[in-house]
């Protein structure tokens, strides 16, 4: 059986004002793969809530969505949020962060179908997020 | 003290409270300050509201609904309500005004690029609004963006544009029926149900922040509806007798709200340079 994919890649400068133009990014995908406005606002939901959390970073940040038949996968990378890191990875806020963090785990698994965090070699990490449409 | 909790309800009869004496305001601030006596403080918080809004009405016509600008003024006013020395000699007045104005400006700051969609735009987004719940209904399920562009009769990338945009400008109130801005309106959250039996349930469970219990009692619901009891927008949308964009807005705006009372909190209890 062959599977095919495509990528949509896109990097932005650090900064609050990114959030809307991977929205922008991921409605267009939406609007090629007649995904609905629901799933559309799920997936932009999902990538704000994560990126929200580096509007302080000073890194570029990079959105690779990767479109195959079976729905979308969207990687978010590099990020250095250790709060959101550790949110992650544990599957709920840490008891010490408890008083500034939002429980993002459960925010992501009510729009995204799985959600995996990969470790990058400079300590940063990335998100990647996979949304089934098939 | 960083409780902020009740500004949204104690927004919506403020109005009626009249003015306190100087030696009344002066009791309440001590009792505050000196006892921690949270009813005086929500006391302090009614009676000072009017200066909220009438603060918050001078940013009117800058594209903003005048209720979210009383609702962050609120907190400017709590924050000032907290931080005032009783021993200074100044009027909560004085010292609250410079408060509430900064908080209105640092969130028209945050939301600069927001304000300046064009009409055309924020008109196809009332539009959108209507013919998705239309659409919803008649499909039984959340339309496409090619189905609501054809419904609308304009492009599909005019419609993504306008949902942006419609987001971005994040026109509806928590207290805005969406369709004015007339304070005698329905408000949203009236269309709301008033009895939720199983809303007990979230403060027993997991919450997405120790904050969510400063939201309203209905922006609750709409998330434990989403998040706790995994019901989709649209599902949301029909049980609580509001579209399925409104919604989605109520949801982005209620995890707005508890990043912000979390941020506050954060800024509060840390050192004052």
């Amino acid at each position: 059986m062959s599977v095919t994919t495509h990528t949509v890649s896109l990097t932005l400068p650090h900064g609050a004002d990114i959030l809307p133009l991977f929205s922008m990014i991921l409605g267009g995908i939406a609007l090629r793969r007649n995904l609905s406005l629901e799933t559309l606002d799920d997936l932009q939901l999902a990538v704000d809530s994560v990126l929200v959390e580096e509007k302080t970073g000073r890194r570029d940040i990079s959105m690779t969505v990767e479109l195959s038949e079976e729905g979308l996968d969207i990687r978010l990378s590099p990020l250095t949020q250790q709060d959101l890191l550790d949110t992650l990875v544990q599957g709920t806020v840490p008891p010490g962060a408890a008083d500034r963090c939002l429980d993002v785990c459960l925010i992501l698994r009510s729009l995204v179908d799985d959600y995996t965090v990969h470790d990058l070699e400079d300590g940063s990490y990335a998100v990647v997020l996979r949304k089934l449409t098939g | 003290m960083t409780e902020t909790g009740s500004v949204n309800n104690s927004a919506r009869t403020a109005t009626f409270a009249p003015p306190l004496s100087a030696v009344a305001e002066k009791e309440l601030l001590r009792r505050v300050h000196r006892e921690a006596d949270l009813p005086a403080r929500d006391e302090l918080i009614t009676r000072y509201l009017p200066l909220v809004r009438s603060l918050a009405r001078r940013f009117a016509s800058r594209g903003q609904p005048v209720e979210d600008l009383i609702q962050v003024g609120s907190i400017g006013l709590i924050k000032a309500i907290d931080r005032f020395d009783i021993d200074r000699g100044v009027e909560l007045s004085t010292y609250a005004t410079p408060t509430i104005l900064g908080e209105i400006k640092r969130y028209f700051r945050d939301k600069g690029w927001a304000v300046k969609v064009p009409r055309a735009l924020q008109d196809l987004n009332i539009r959108l609004n209507k013919v998705i719940e239309q659409l919803t209904v008649e499909l039984n399920r959340s339309p496409t963006i090619s189905e609501l562009a054809v419904a609308c009769a304009v492009t599909e990338e005019e419609v993504l544009e306008a949902l942006e945009s419609g987001r971005a400008y994040n026109s509806l109130s928590l207290f805005s029926s969406g369709a004015s801005d007339d304070e005698d309106s329905l408000e949203l959250l009236d269309y709301l149900g008033r009895e939720e039996p199983d809303y007990e349930l979230v403060e027993q469970r997991r919450y997405l922040a120790p904050a969510m219990g400063r939201l309203d009692e209905r922006e609750r619901l709409i998330l434990h509806l989403r998040f706790f009891e995994g019901m989709t927008q649209t599902q949301i949308a029909s049980r609580v007798g509001i579209s399925q964009m409104h919604v989605s807005r109520l949801i982005r705006k209620s995890i707005d709200m508890l990043r912000q009372i979390m941020k506050d909190q954060g800024e509060e209890s840390s050192p004052i340079s």
